[in-house]
């Protein structure tokens, strides 16, 4: 299920608000658990079963890291078996096809056929924090969980479920069983949740269109045609992916729970280092915490600082799909993050402050370009678009569709920057302002309803035939 | 204050929470539609829970498709999405563009220049088999004739590059009819093409049937021949596809020929016989351009008694509908074929009915996108 739906938006959340705030407290967890599987089942149900085998599998590892604490080593074993199960889940599902396929590369494999394997909806998000788990009671840094129902639903909660953020067990594992659900709270969860419902369905869906047209007629549309396309599918991924993320918070909100804030306006970066410090926060602090610090970080000198960024940005790639073209795009922001943090970052300092900008956004758009081309032809030809002359400056199939969504464009810019919020809190407590907050959560809800439901209108116009 | 903050706080939740739940509560209270109106299709039924259905994520899919088709108020959302969209500048992003003075006019044309080149050696081929050099006529998009009722940002259109490419290609197998210069001349003192449809209007075809007369050598018969019939409250295609409800209807009309005419039509596939081109039943549905020749039919043939001579198959699309009012004036016998619907040999048709003209009329929206062409026979 997705939160941007009819079936999510009134069907299953009005349900779930309901149930979760007519039962007592004490069963308001295991009512998550069940209502979180239902919600991740609905699509494919058997992937449940997988779901649970990683909770089962995380539970007991914590369990038993915890009861054998003073142990030598056993702890450690219990850990890594707790990793492998894991990773070996994530690897299988995720990566089977895509290891198969480069292993056929080398002549001894090349007979070897390639398994097909569908890809569970969130595993890259749940093992990660399932991973957290065991590593934060390993460390001693959060308590153990040991009421299973509970641990069950951090893991399946389905506001983080399927698109996160990644929720480090020891940043909630308080709030599970002793968390407050208040008015304040739940209505600032709606507020957040239909900002998210607006930056999806409002903005992200039509930039997915703009960049979906644009590429029709990608061989005429022009250097300023290529730039305005993936412009729109940069604003496209940011609107969805964060979009996601606060609907997600929102409804934690809405049922007590206090998620991180996981994209901190990415695109008013001045460097790659600023960028990837807002966006999918979640996760860098996942790779950081549980793969660059214990490896060593930077306290072991530079070369080592190097390659452990290395080892990161590959695996930071990596977990954004299984294929080359995202290991090159995490490996091509660990080289600019290395330079950026051997000489570039001071001297950047002292550039002016537009020319920070547009270095950060040139970069991450080129960034952009490497993530979405999965065919390496595609991807060279769409730089020959966007650095060459070659088509012209702009195509009429190009100009049409800019001017047809500058309007959105320039919503979807404004939206980048946090000029919005800064106003809001300078005037939130006028009365007008109260009002007008008010009318502007009806009006997104109205909008976005109208625009779910009309992607089901859909005329059977024998006309034309 | 405190007391203040509450108050905006619970007025939100209120909103959110009694939104969510109306519209949910809905499903249960209201009956199920089983027809969409607007959309001409039969909607979503409630999907049938079975383990099959459940494990393959059938159910699930199903069940989204359900509920937006069953959405209480669905026109109404779907409306204001549309006016939503204009006001955002996304004109056209449905396939419509809502153009000046009412147009709703279809967006250019997509296609795939392959199937394009199909259909034209299909008429190549035909033409050299069937031994009748046809006449040929591809009708222009309403954009492209009423480019100046266009929103000032849109997609270029190129009917006339597209008619001409075809022409072109198509040699001298055929004798090509050019609508354009008849249909732009005439565009600004009549209206050629309905606003809330993609068909033309009877003014229209009747401009293209004074151009086939031309190039035929056939005597037109005049409009004052006909005693017209106006009927107002027709919303066509590209009116249910924008969804801009609040857009004017169009007014449809019915040539009656003011002499006595004495024609038979007969359209086997739905064991219908009538004397009359026009089908009155249809003036009740918005919707009204079937009212001519019944819409969508693989055959039918209609027989003017009052003509002696003159046998014509008519391969075509619905834009021929309108057009054969006048046209049947002309022949004694017209075959009229949909080779979407009709699988049998024209071949034989033309050879066991002793027909001696052949004309291709198509719009050109239709004709690139066909795919039953490539099946003449």
């Amino acid at each position: 299920m997705v939160f941007s739906s009819v079936l999510f938006l009134f069907v299953y959340l009005p349900l779930v608000l309901a149930i979760y705030y007519s039962l007592p407290r004490k069963f308001r967890n295991a009512f998550l658990f069940v209502a979180s599987l239902i919600f991740y089942g609905w699509g494919e149900p058997t992937f449940i079963v997988l779901m649970i085998f990683s909770t089962i599998s995380d539970y007991t590892h914590g369990y038993f890291i915890d009861k054998y604490r003073d142990r030598p080593r056993l702890p450690k074993v219990l850990l890594v078996s707790a990793m492998i199960v894991n990773i070996s889940l994530l690897g299988f599902f995720k990566y089977a096809t895509f290891i198969a396929e480069a292993l056929k590369a080398l002549p001894i494999f090349s007979s070897m056929t390639v398994p097909l394997i569908p890809l569970p909806i969130g595993i890259s998000f749940y093992t990660f924090q399932t991973m957290s788990y065991s590593i934060d009671v390993y460390r001693g840094d959060s308590p153990i969980q040991r009421n299973p129902v509970s641990f069950g639903a951090y893991v399946a909660l389905f506001p983080q479920l399927i698109a996160g953020p990644i929720v480090r067990y020891k940043d909630i594992a308080h709030q599970l069983n002793h968390r407050k659900e208040t008015v304040a709270r739940f209505a600032r969860g709606v507020r957040i949740f239909l900002i998210g419902l607006a930056k999806k369905v409002l903005i992200a869906n039509q930039m997915g269109m703009l960049w979906d047209e644009m590429r029709k007629t990608m061989g005429t549309n022009g250097i300023l045609g290529a730039w305005i396309g993936i412009l729109a599918f940069a604003f496209q991924i940011y609107f969805d992916f964060s979009g996601y993320s606060d609907m997600a918070r929102g409804l934690g909100n809405m049922i007590g729970f206090e998620f991180l804030i996981n994209f901190d306006y990415p695109y008013i970066s001045r460097s790659i280092t600023e960028f990837w410090r807002r966006w999918h926060i979640s996760l860098g602090t996942w790779f950081r915490e549980y793969v660059y610090i214990p490896l060593g970080g930077n306290r072991k000198g530079m070369g080592r600082m190097l390659l452990n960024l290395m080892i990161v940005w590959f695996l930071t790639g990596l977990w954004h799909g299984a294929n080359w073209n995202y290991v090159i795009w995490g490996v091509y922001f660990g080289v600019l993050l290395m330079i950026e943090k051997v000489f570039l970052l001071k001297r950047l300092e002292r550039t002016p402050s537009w020319m920070q900008h547009f270095y950060a956004l040139f970069l991450v758009m080129i960034g952009w370009v490497v993530f979405y081309f999965e065919k390496t032809p595609e991807m060279f030809a769409y730089f020959g678009h966007l650095f060459t002359f070659a088509n012209g400056l702009i195509g009429p199939n190009a100009l049409a569709l800019f001017l047809t969504y500058l309007p959105l464009m320039l919503i979807a810019g404004f939206a980048s920057t946090p000029a919005a919020r800064r106003i809001y809190e300078k005037i939130r407590d006028r009365k007008a302002v109260s009002y007008a907050e008010i009318a502007a959560c009806a009006v997104v809800l109205v909008l976005c309803t109208s625009t779910l439901v009309s992607q089901s209108y859909n005329p059977f116009l024998y006309f034309r035939f | 204050m405190r007391l203040k903050k509450i108050g905006k706080d619970a007025i939100i939740i209120i909103i959110f929470g009694v939104f969510l739940g109306v519209f949910g509560l809905m499903y249960l209270v209201m009956p199920a539609q089983r027809f969409s109106v607007n959309e001409k299709r039969v909607l979503e039924p409630e999907p049938k829970l079975t383990s099959r259905t459940l494990f393959s994520g059938r159910f699930g899919a199903d069940f989204e498709k359900y509920l937006s088709d069953q959405f209480a108020l669905r026109d109404f959302f779907v409306g204001l999405n549309s006016y939503y969209d204009l006001c955002i500048g996304r004109n056209g992003v449905k396939g419509i563009y809502a153009g000046k003075d009412g147009y709703l006019i279809e967006t250019p044309v997509e296609y795939d220049e392959k199937n394009l080149q199909k259909n034209v050696e299909a008429i190549a081929r035909f033409s050299g088999e069937v031994g009748i050099k046809p006449d040929f006529m591809l009708v222009p998009s309403t954009g492209f004739i009423y480019d100046d009722k266009l929103p000032a940002v849109h997609y270029p259109y190129n009917d006339d590059r597209i008619i001409a490419s075809v022409e072109s290609a198509l040699g001298p197998g055929v004798d090509p009819v050019d609508l354009i210069r008849p249909l732009k001349a005439q565009k600004d003192t009549e209206q050629l093409f309905f606003k809330t449809d993609h068909h033309w209007t009877g003014r229209g075809a009747y401009a293209a049937y004074r151009a086939y007369c031309a190039e035929k050598k056939l005597r037109p018969v005049l409009m004052d021949r006909f005693n017209i019939q106006e009927e107002g409250g027709f919303y066509g295609t590209t009116y249910s596809r924008s969804a801009l409800w609040l857009s004017s209807p169009d007014t449809i009309e019915l040539y009656w020929d003011k002499a006595d005419s004495r024609y038979e039509v007969e359209i086997p596939e739905a064991k219908k016989k009538s004397d009359s081109l026009f089908f009155l039943s249809h003036l009740d549905a918005p919707d009204k351009y079937p009212v001519y020749l019944d819409g969508n039919h693989g055959f039918v043939k209609i027989a003017n008694k009052n003509v002696k001579d003159g046998k014509l198959l008519l391969i075509k699309d619905s834009y021929a509908h309108v057009f054969v009012s006048f046209l049947a004036q002309n022949y004694s016998e017209i075959y009229m074929v949909d080779p979407r619907y009709y699988k049998q040999s024209l071949i034989e048709l033309v050879e066991e009915n002793g027909i001696d003209s052949i004309l291709f009329l198509y719009g050109v929206n239709n004709f690139v996108n066909d795919t039953s062409l490539v099946r003449l026979k």
